[in-house]
């Protein structure tokens, strides 16, 4: 079941261009760490501020390599009914009525509503029984939000990837899907679970890169307000905000700019679309307390840390 | 792939290789990363896929295969360069983290072992006097006990306290959950449960089954303050925040006075002295100054991202004597105060009969928090516990 893996990447320039591909700059670090993943067959663990890119990874393995993405979003309170599977007890019930009304024997009926035919399936069986040529991308995203029961119990799935369900049995995996876990910090999890896991931890990314991406995902915009755009997002990166913008927040705020017809970042250009980036009313105010005018000028001379002294 | 012909099947080069990674991972080891031999055999299967004479593939595979966490981050990666590149690392980042490592928490870790021992000193000898005869004529000693003020407590008494603190700590362990499990007082169908037990006989005449609410383990976040006019009580503190992580595991503990300084990992040990040994080690700050303000700042932050969420109960120990600024210290709480489901303020001054809550820092909190409470001794730590869990319904 390896073999269908190892048949997707040969080399990790090959995952940097064919990501690349759908418009996904992605670091050396990272693409060398996607590359074990499918290499060794082991779960990808990415950790980082919100609006890094985390589940686009996903999203974007699974279209290169055209393969089925089942997604699994987490939260607290998160069970196997919702994970893993579910019996269809309408379904179940209608159809004793049915035998009832079919005349069949006493000692028959109901024998068959715990069969596969009754099963719900939810994300987690779902990439289990997977039979695609290629395995599917199973995203396990916000993996911190769910509680600790659930943690253990994924970690029991990782591990041997195969279900128990009490009616039915032990189901195991026919290939092993590639699984990408993703967490936001909120809480920290536990380490057997992370153990299991290749780690990277995605950063925001430096200039030259958050160009590329920009110059990737909004093809039309021009490059003087590309290179004004990112300048500023760095520089406000560096300020003590609550909630630091991540790379998601760029692109929309490009995509904005681009469709307003702005194609110079003024004073009143930020502070009309500001709301883009930067999404708490305190970290709002506590801009507007800037000189935003001697800021955008001095990140257009090319001295972007000066003002910060 | 390339590396696969040109490196590692090469026996002798293979066993230097691997001598080295484990010199390596007994480094990060001693540095505080834990590296477990499933880590290990992954970075050896990695190596085989990559060119590891490529330092940048090498650096990313011993990343991914050996640690877990970012906080591991910079610690590693400066444990990789000077391992691997010790020519192109810096003297200069080199002594930051030595120093870091040796001389300050030596010197700092010896001060604060002194601190303990002399206020254990100090209590054992005030053990003679009055105090032992009235605990056991006048009250039976749980009642005492639950009296006393914690500032003047021995370490027997201590002792005896720490049980009671367990007691109390078992009440707010145990809370309702989302999850669900079969309860015939419970008030929701349990569909599962009944189709498998009635299939057999029809549809007719079900057996209903219900279910109920599973018990759920709180989340609570303890802020301590730990400056030098709390100094009285930090030693008891200690020993209830010990009791109530071995209790509570969803608990997170952070201790401030000019800075705020996460130990909950300290906690992790089987013996409150290891955990004493942890504490000295990762707290410079012990018994400073205080400036409220700046340390729930950096709580909001970096740890508010990192550790609680919407249903958090705070609850900060603290006399509330300040000497930061009142207006940041404000801010601050109000942050705070929106984050949390409830923040609790607890204050050992509060028990005394005069006491108003007059200081700068007091006032300025005030406004900000749910509940105002004493806890100069167990028996206000009981109220507390209720409290708590009064909250969770």
């Amino acid at each position: 079941m390896q073999q269908l893996i190892y048949r997707c990447f040969n080399s990790i320039e090959h995952i940097e261009q064919s990501f690349a591909e759908q418009n996904y700059i992605c670091d050396r670090k990272l693409a060398t760490t996607i590359f074990l993943s499918t290499k060794l067959g082991k779960p990808l663990f990415l950790e980082g501020e919100p609006g890094v890119g985390k589940t686009e990874v996903a999203k974007v393995l699974s279209k290169v390599l055209d393969t089925k993405l089942i997604r699994l979003q987490c939260y607290e309170g998160l069970d196997t009914t919702t994970a893993l599977y579910e019996w269809n007890y309408p379904r179940q019930m209608l159809e004793l009525r049915l035998q009832e009304a079919r005349d069949i024997e006493k000692n028959k009926i109901g024998e068959n509503i715990f069969s596969e035919a009754f099963l719900f399936k939810r994300p987690l069986l779902q990439a289990i029984q997977s039979e695609t040529k290629t395995p599917p991308v199973l995203l396990i995203d916000e993996i911190d939000r769910s509680d600790e029961e659930f943690e253990a119990f994924l970690l029991e799935v990782l591990s041997d990837f195969q279900i128990t369900i009490p009616e039915l049995g032990t189901i195991k995996a026919k290939q092993t899907p590639i699984v990408i876990l993703t967490s936001n910090n909120t809480r920290q999890l536990h380490d057997a679970l992370k153990r299991r896991c290749l780690f990277n931890y995605i950063d925001y990314p430096d200039l030259e890169r958050e160009r590329l991406i920009v110059k990737t995902r909004v093809p039309n915009i021009q490059e003087e307000l590309s290179e004004q755009i990112c300048e500023f997002m760095q520089w406000i990166r560096s300020e003590n905000l609550y909630k630091r913008p991540g790379i998601a927040e760029t692109i929309d705020w490009a995509e904005a700019l681009l469709s307003l017809g702005i194609d110079d970042l003024t004073v009143n250009a930020v502070e009309d679309t500001i709301s883009c980036i930067i999404k708490y009313k305190q970290d709002l105010e506590n801009i507007q307390k800037l000189e935003l005018s001697m800021i955008l000028e001095q990140l257009k001379n090319d001295e972007p840390k000066q003002h910060l002294q | 792939m390339t590396s696969q012909n040109n490196t590692f099947n090469d026996s002798k080069d293979n066993r230097y290789l691997l001598d080295q990674i484990i010199r390596f991972t007994r480094q990060l080891h001693d540095s505080g990363i834990n590296v477990n031999l499933t880590n290990l055999i992954d970075l050896f299967d990695g190596i085989k896929y990559i060119d590891i004479a490529n330092p940048d593939d090498f650096y990313a595979t011993s990343c991914a295969t050996l640690i877990s966490s970012h906080h591991d981050l910079a610690l590693f990666d400066h444990l990789f360069n000077s391992f691997w590149y010790p020519d192109k690392t810096e003297d200069k980042i080199l002594k930051q983290f030595t120093d870091n490592d040796s001389d300050d928490s030596g010197t700092l870790e010896k001060e604060n072992r002194k601190e303990i021992t002399q206020q254990e000193q100090k209590s054992q000898n005030k053990k003679p006097d009055k105090t032992q005869a009235n605990s056991q004529t006048a009250y039976s000693p749980n009642e005492y006990l639950m009296k006393k003020d914690l500032g003047l407590m021995s370490p027997d008494e201590m002792e005896q306290a720490r049980s009671l603190i367990e007691e109390l700590i078992t009440i707010i362990a145990n809370i309702q959950n989302r999850r669900r499990k079969k309860n015939n007082k419970g008030h929701e169908l349990f569909f599962r449960e009944m189709l498998r037990r009635n299939a057999s006989h029809g549809s007719d005449g079900m057996e209903i089954l219900f279910r109920k609410k599973r018990i759920k383990k709180t989340r609570l976040i303890l802020l301590c303050d730990v400056s030098g006019s709390m100094e009285r009580y930090s030693r008891f503190l200690i020993h209830i925040i010990y009791a109530m992580y071995q209790e509570l595991k969803q608990l997170e503990v952070a201790v401030f006075s000019t800075h705020m300084n996460v130990i909950t990992d300290c906690l992790n040990t089987d013996k409150i002295d290891d955990s004493l040994d942890n504490i000295t080690r990762t707290v410079h700050d012990w018994a400073g100054g205080t400036n409220i303000g700046q340390c729930i700042q950096e709580f909001n932050q970096y740890l508010s991202q990192e550790m609680s969420s919407s249903n958090t109960i705070i609850v900060i120990l603290s006399d509330g004597w300040d000497r930061g600024d009142a207006s940041k210290m404000a801010d601050e709480m109000k942050h705070l105060h929106n984050y949390a489901h409830k923040i609790l303020w607890l204050n050992p001054l509060m028990g005394h009969d005069e006491y108003q809550p007059l200081c700068q820092g007091m006032q300025t909190a005030l406004p900000y928090i749910d509940y105002f409470m004493p806890a100069h001794n167990l028996e206000s730590f009981a109220r507390l516990i209720k409290q708590i869990r009064l909250l969770w319904q």
